[in-house]
């Protein structure tokens, strides 16, 4: 597994949309909808900032480290 | 196809460097080859004109026997859902700053133009999206609309192209 992006678990504690995050945070939805797959190659600290600071959360909270199975 | 290319190109140059010589200039057939040549690559330049911005003419350009446009391309697989990635590519279609000229999301099919530079008139790019083993699979395809040689533009592009997509990645 690796790391695992937890943007969606957060975002609905928040009851929040995508959209609502992309204007926040100004990151398009795109950018933010590959982030939530996990499909991006890396992430800024200047966007777990600005995502941090929108939800309210910690980086713990979005990002996760999961042991891949053999 | 290559070398049939290179010999067109060389009889191309041959019968201008002809027509021109001192020896046929003065006679009448000339005139009528001189015209007919304008007339042709006159239509040429302006069906490839009209032609160049839509979607549909494509194979046209595409085609491996099309030997007036110079083309390449490539392709990478990728793990972006079919949804999201047309809009990526799009967004790196604009930061590439090359003008977005027609979007089918149904057949996942892209046309972009980039601007005219000193070593070309401006090439077309074509993106085609399409499902591979479970995978999206981008192909790219960079052609010239009026040069049969590239002195290596097309592929200037595909690099260009790829590094600004790898790049949109860091999130």
């Amino acid at each position: 597994m690796g790391i695992v992006v937890n943007l969606d678990v957060e975002l609905a504690k928040k009851k929040m949309k995508l959209n609502t995050l992309s204007e926040l945070v100004g990151i398009s939805v795109v950018n933010l909808s590959i982030l939530k797959s996990g499909k991006a190659k890396a992430i800024r600290f200047s966007t777990l900032n600005s995502i941090c600071e929108a939800l309210g959360c910690q980086p713990g909270d979005i990002l996760e480290y999961a042991e891949e199975e053999p | 196809m290559r070398y049939v290319k290179h010999f067109l190109a060389t009889m191309g140059i041959a019968v201008t460097a002809i027509l021109v010589s001192p020896l046929t200039s003065e006679s009448e057939w000339s005139t009528a080859i001189y015209a007919a040549l304008i007339v042709i690559f006159f239509s040429l330049f302006l069906f490839n004109f009209f032609a160049s911005s839509r979607l549909r003419f494509k194979p046209y350009f595409t085609s491996r026997f099309n030997l007036f446009a110079a083309k390449s391309s490539r392709s990478f697989h990728t793990e972006i859902s079919k949804e999201d990635i047309l809009d990526k590519l799009l967004e790196v279609l604009k930061e590439n700053n090359w003008t977005l000229q027609e979007i089918d999301r149904e057949s996942g099919e892209i046309l972009a133009s980039t601007g005219m530079t000193f070593r070309s008139w401006g090439e077309n790019i074509y993106l085609d999206v399409s499902e591979e083993e479970g995978k999206n699979l981008v192909e790219i395809q960079s052609v010239a609309l009026f040069q049969m040689y590239m002195w290596g533009k097309n592929e200037d592009n595909l690099d260009q192209f790829y590094q600004k997509f790898e790049e949109s990645l860091i999130v």
